[in-house]
């Protein structure tokens, strides 16, 4: 094969049958054709190769009467069972859905952390900071933002800017038990969303299913 | 029986029962699975036996078919499928015979022609089950890298590597058939 010295040959190279099946992308396949036109001996391996697929054109099923597929389905039809009417499949929960959830779900935590860092939440709901305490509030939002990176990260610099340490026995004991119950949630929730990812991937792909 | 209809359009009804829907895709369909399976298995009448198969399998598997456009892509792959099964089943299959030169006088052209197509099957048979389906799959139903590795459920790279193999393995089979008969060396 002639060509520059330490030049590549394409016909060498491993994206070869890729460039001979047009499967590269538009500037590999200028680039190999501009290659090609120069180097003798990968135009030649070419034509080798362009052989064989017109060789292989010869490997073709004996022609049939038209008819033969009408007749086909008569026969085939005799033995198909009937069956009753079978509903749609449910319809799946497609990568653009888990996306757009998983996404909400980022931002949520983000939110939540940033609420906390900034104590607006207290502000925002008084009714609720009666009734749980502020302690109990800032912790859940704590949990719920530290389930990203992002959001523990923002929470974690809330706690250094504003502590929201509790004084006394109550708060603290709420705080753990918001810190508790939160954290069985996180795991309930992440369960469930484990659970709704195993389901989708275990869902047949329209063509890898019916082996 | 042929329509216009599409094939997720058919593959609705059919899933609702509709044998006749069934019916149109069997025949719209048919010349594709019998072509991929006789060039899988070699044999005009395995094919058909192959087809027969795959199209019941299709109508008890229908329901879980959840992309009802993509029912040619599952044909391919049911095709495939049913057709290594069959080889499997009985490897004697591969009729070598069916193909040979009868006693038949021919001209010289046309004996060539027939040696060559011959040598061909003979050729293609020989690779390894999973080379040939990605090989029948690109060189004669001309799918992409990408159809093919969904079909067979394999990385394009897996693609790229089995195809050429069996490229590979072809052209040191083919060697002398290679070029047209009529431009064949003499000392053939």
């Amino acid at each position: 094969m002639t060509g520059n010295p330490g030049e590549t040959h394409v016909a060498d190279a491993d994206s070869w049958p890729a460039w001979l099946d047009r499967e590269l992308c538009p500037v590999e396949q200028a680039r190999v054709e501009a290659h090609l036109a120069a180097c003798p001996g990968c135009r030649a391996a070419r034509e080798e190769w362009q052989a064989l697929h017109e060789c292989l054109a010869v490997y073709a099923p004996p022609p049939e009467a038209p008819a033969t597929a009408e007749a086909f389905w008569q026969r085939l039809a005799a033995q198909l069972r009937p069956r009753a009417a079978q509903p749609d499949p449910a319809p799946l929960l497609t990568p653009l859905a888990l996306a757009v959830g998983h996404a909400i779900w980022q931002g949520l935590t983000v939110a939540l952390a940033a609420l906390a860092m900034l104590g607006g939440w207290e502000r925002l709901a008084p009714t609720w900071q009666r009734l749980a305490g502020a302690e109990l509030l800032s912790a859940l939002l704590r949990s719920v933002a530290a389930t990203t990176w992002w959001g523990a990260a923002l929470a974690e610099a809330g706690s250094w800017l504003s502590p929201a340490i509790p004084s006394d026995w109550a708060g603290s004991l709420r705080l753990v038990a918001a810190v508790t119950v939160s954290w069985w949630g996180f795991v309930a929730l992440a369960g469930l969303y484990a659970a709704w990812m195993l389901l989708w991937l275990r869902q047949p792909s329209p063509v890898r299913q019916g082996t | 029986m042929s329509s216009g209809e599409s094939d997720a359009a058919l593959v609705q009804r059919a899933r609702q029962g509709s044998k006749e829907a069934f019916g149109q895709l069997v025949v719209r369909y048919r010349g594709l699975v019998v072509a991929v399976a006789y060039r899988m298995t070699g044999s005009a009448a395995t094919a058909e036996d192959v087809a027969q198969v795959v199209f019941l399998r299709a109508w008890m598997q229908l329901a879980s078919l959840h992309d009802a456009a993509a029912f040619r892509g599952w044909l391919y792959r049911l095709a495939v499928s049913a057709s290594i099964d069959q080889l499997r089943r009985s490897p004697q299959a591969l009729p070598l015979a069916e193909s040979q030169v009868g006693d038949t006088v021919h001209p010289e052209g046309e004996t060539l022609a027939r040696e060559r197509a011959q040598a061909v099957r003979h050729a293609v048979l020989a690779l390894p089950n999973h080379c040939r389906a990605a090989l029948v799959l690109r060189e004669f139903e001309g799918l992409s890298y990408k159809e093919i590795s969904q079909v067979l459920d394999i990385p394009v790279g897996t693609v790229m590597s089995r195809l050429s193999y069996a490229r590979t393995l072809l052209k040191a089979a083919l060697g002398a058939h290679l070029s047209p008969p009529g431009r064949r060396p003499v000392e053939e």
